[in-house]
């Protein structure tokens, strides 16, 4: 008996310790009309620096919300949102792509914007098609910032050095691999080796790009495989020529030293394949303002097919305690002027003209090329498709094919048939509707 | 019979159920409510942090639970799913290439220098110091980030192989070589084992020493059949302890790696891999069913320790 009694005066006492320590932890938002944002997002410090200068001039403007920001790399930053929807404990305001989309916002974990619309937050300036990469079961769970295209950076410098000429805008993929092979020769005698590119087959969304060329549509809209193992084999296997007999590709293990940075932003590659919004970035990481951007290759029929995707998304958590100030902030950061001005093209290009117009780019500035870019796709009747459908647990394929698979093969630890071998059977577990 | 027990007639035998208690008992129970109540907050926290997850996670094992999409019961399919994945069978080598080269080597290198130090010499108090710092910060951030930058390309441990006619380019990127390097990182923390090892060698009578000198014995004799004798049990109890830590070594490879485990799965170990699974895919079921074979197989070999250590380990006085 009085064993029983103490225990629960034990246990009175630990729950109250417990309770008064739970207390602190909890949000801030108490009685001075005081309210503190947590907002995250991915990318480096480029676009951190960029941020935090909008974020500051968003608490000058409303002096009661306080905005705590935080960033990480790409694959830390979900392994910390998954982390933290886990817990159900996702920050207020986060950076959202749209492989996560509708992994997200299934399992009810973002916060329908909704009803902010037309108040705190104004969509009318996003185009209607772009604004509909955000619903998932009519619901605005995130805002789209803008557009982006997949293009190839290059650096224009380092090929005068190596007596290299940039190929055509329509050239073909044979083109691209010849222009590999001469730039990996040409730079073959320098310390350190320079090389043409890396391995592109290793992008995931260079695969997506090689399907589309082909007309096929990766995902179904219920999320099945549209493509065979075949057709990643044939894709992989089409960069052979760069690997046998000697690998002229920028090398597996160099990439490893030279993280953060990537080959081309170091300097030792003449090109890359990516998002052309990323050019700002990798000048930024490069150090060097004169990195240029063209399209990809074009597919066998002779056309890009390229198509703007839906770039950094904005969304809410919905355990937000904050949703109002929430979506205040993604309407600053999206519609202010002076945030756009501060933001430029980093999180893709503004999806409405008007907002377009009244960006600010300096002249020559990697920004400028960004946009110069899009309207000369647009322009030129490049841009044909729409971006392929994100099934849930895209962002999940994706990391497997590039980061796991993609890692190994690079080592050439695997060959092309267990790349995709591996791929198709780990897409069982990885995507929800198989 | 003794005058006391005349002094006290009766009362114990006429009514036992009344007994007064004996002298003591009282604050004996006092003790106990004030042992329950100090105990209370442990006993919460390990109920509520650590069996009630391991419960959880347990149960997870054989689902296929998605912290997003939720999961069901899929009885053992986690487990026959772990020996088609090759990703898991190198994290599971990786660790056990780990265990079995590093602990042995930090343990001799605990002892090496927990005998240098055993010695009476100026300033003993300092290197004792100085020798165990690095354990000390050795599971910090700072210090893989620090060793990742001392043995990447162009660091100092690839400037000094250069000099030498070693290829250039640092170890970090070369797989061959990465978990060479994340053992020597081991190896240099070997402070926690060197300190168990110091207290031990001060335990051992120095009349044995004097008595093998008198008899003619030199130090490696005196080593064999003085020193790792009455030393056996505390490294039988530093063997199981480092063995248990290597499997489950974690900070310093998601450093390294940046989380990835590469260069080619080279540092995948097998927590990481774990963890990538648990949290970076989201699949917490066969994150869980990691957990608790990992669980399993070091229990079996802390057995095996335990059930071979009547053969090498002395206690004195046990007559061995």
């Amino acid at each position: 008996m009085p064993i029983r009694k103490t225990t629960l005066g034990g246990v009175a006492l630990a729950l109250v310790g417990a309770l008064t320590l739970s207390a602190c932890g909890g949000d801030s938002g108490g009685g001075d009309g005081k309210v503190t944002l947590q907002f995250t997002w991915w990318g480096t410090e480029g676009r951190a620096d960029r941020y935090q200068a909008a974020v500051d001039l968003f608490e000058e403007e409303n002096p009661d919300i306080t905005v705590q920001t935080s960033f990480a790399e790409f694959a830390d930053y979900w392994t910390q949102r998954n982390t933290d929807a886990t817990s159900g404990e996702l920050p207020d305001v986060m950076q959202m792509d749209l492989s996560r989309l509708l992994e997200y916002g299934n399992g009810g974990l973002l916060y329908d914007l909704g009803e902010f619309e037309g108040n705190q937050l104004d969509t009318s300036t996003i185009e209607e098609n772009l604004l509909a990469s955000g619903r998932a079961n009519d619901q605005l769970v995130a805002v789209p910032t803008g557009t982006n295209v997949m293009s190839l950076h290059y650096n224009p410098d380092l090929l005068d050095e190596l007596g290299v000429e940039v190929p055509d805008w329509d050239y073909t993929w044979d083109d691209f691999h010849a222009f590999i092979e001469e730039v990996s020769a040409a730079g073959a005698d320098l310390q350190p080796r320079v090389y043409g590119s890396t391995d592109y087959t290793m992008v995931w969304w260079m695969f997506m790009t090689h399907l589309i060329q082909r007309d096929i549509e990766p995902f179904s809209d219920t999320g099945e495989l549209n493509f065979t193992e075949d057709d990643m084999r044939e894709f992989i296997s089409s960069a052979d020529s760069l690997r046998e007999p000697e690998n002229v590709t920028f090398p597996a293990d160099r990439t490893e030293q030279l993280a953060p940075k990537s080959g081309f932003t170091a300097g030792e590659s003449a090109a890359e394949v990516n998002w052309d919004n990323m050019l700002s970035q990798s000048s930024h990481d490069a150090d060097h303002d004169n990195l240029q951007l063209m399209p990809l290759p074009s597919g066998p029929d002779g056309e890009k097919h390229a198509f703007f995707k839906p770039t950094m998304q904005l969304s809410v958590g919905a355990n937000s305690s904050h949703p109002e100030e929430s979506a205040l902030l993604i309407d600053f950061l999206i519609n202010s002027p002076e945030a756009g001005d501060i933001i430029g093209t980093e999180l893709g290009i503004p999806a409405s003209q008007e907002r377009l117009d009244s960006l600010e780019v300096e002249p020559g500035s990697p920004d400028e090329r960004i946009v110069e870019f899009e309207e000369r796709m647009r322009d030129e009747g490049h841009m044909t498709e729409a971006a392929p459908f994100h099934p849930d647990g895209f962002g999940s394929v994706e990391a497997e094919y590039v980061d796991v698979l993609g890692s190994e093969f690079g080592y050439g630890q695997i060959s092309v048939d267990d790349f995709v071998s591996r791929w198709f059977s780990e897409a069982e577990n990885l995507l929800a509707s198989w | 019979m003794s005058l006391t027990q005349q002094a006290s007639p009766g009362a114990p035998q006429d009514r036992p159920t009344r007994r007064p208690k004996p002298p003591g008992a009282r604050r004996r129970a006092a003790e106990t409510r004030a042992g329950y109540a100090f105990l209370a907050p442990w006993l919460l926290g390990f109920i509520a942090l650590t069996a009630g997850p391991m419960l959880a996670s347990l149960y997870l094992a054989f689902t296929n639970y998605h912290p997003i999409r939720g999961g069901s019961w899929i009885g053992l399919d986690n487990f026959s799913r772990l020996f088609d994945d090759s990703r898991f069978l190198d994290s599971a080598q990786v660790t056990a290439i780990y265990a079995v080269v590093g602990t042995p080597i930090k343990l001799v290198a605990a002892l090496g220098v927990a005998m240098l130090l055993n010695s009476r010499r100026r300033g003993q108090g300092t290197y004792r110091s100085l020798f165990y710092a690095p354990s000390l910060i050795g599971a910090s951030v700072s210090v893989a980030i620090v060793w990742k930058a001392v043995f990447n390309d162009q660091g100092i441990v690839d400037d000094i192989g250069q000099f030498f006619g070693m290829p250039a380019g640092g170890w970090v990127g070369n797989p061959d070589l990465t978990l060479p390097m994340m053992i020597l990182l081991a190896v240099w923390q070997f402070g926690a084992p060197m300190v168990i090892f110091l207290a031990g060698l001060k335990q051992i009578p120095n009349e044995l020493y004097e008595a093998a000198q008198v008899d003619g014995a030199g130090p490696w004799r005196q080593f064999v059949r003085i020193t790792l004798p009455m030393l056996s049990p505390v490294l039988f109890f530093n063997l199981v302890l480092e063995t248990i830590n290597s499997f489950q070594v974690f900070a310093s490879a998601f450093i390294i790696s940046g989380g990835t485990g590469g260069p080619a799965n080279s540092t995948l170990f097998y927590t990481l891999y774990l963890y990538q699974r648990g949290f970076g895919q989201g699949q917490l079921g066969y994150a869980a069913a990691m957990a608790w074979l990992l669980v399993i197989v070091v229990g079996i070999i802390t057995l095996v320790f335990f059930k071979t250590s009547k053969y090498w380990v002395h206690y004195s006085g046990d007559g061995r």
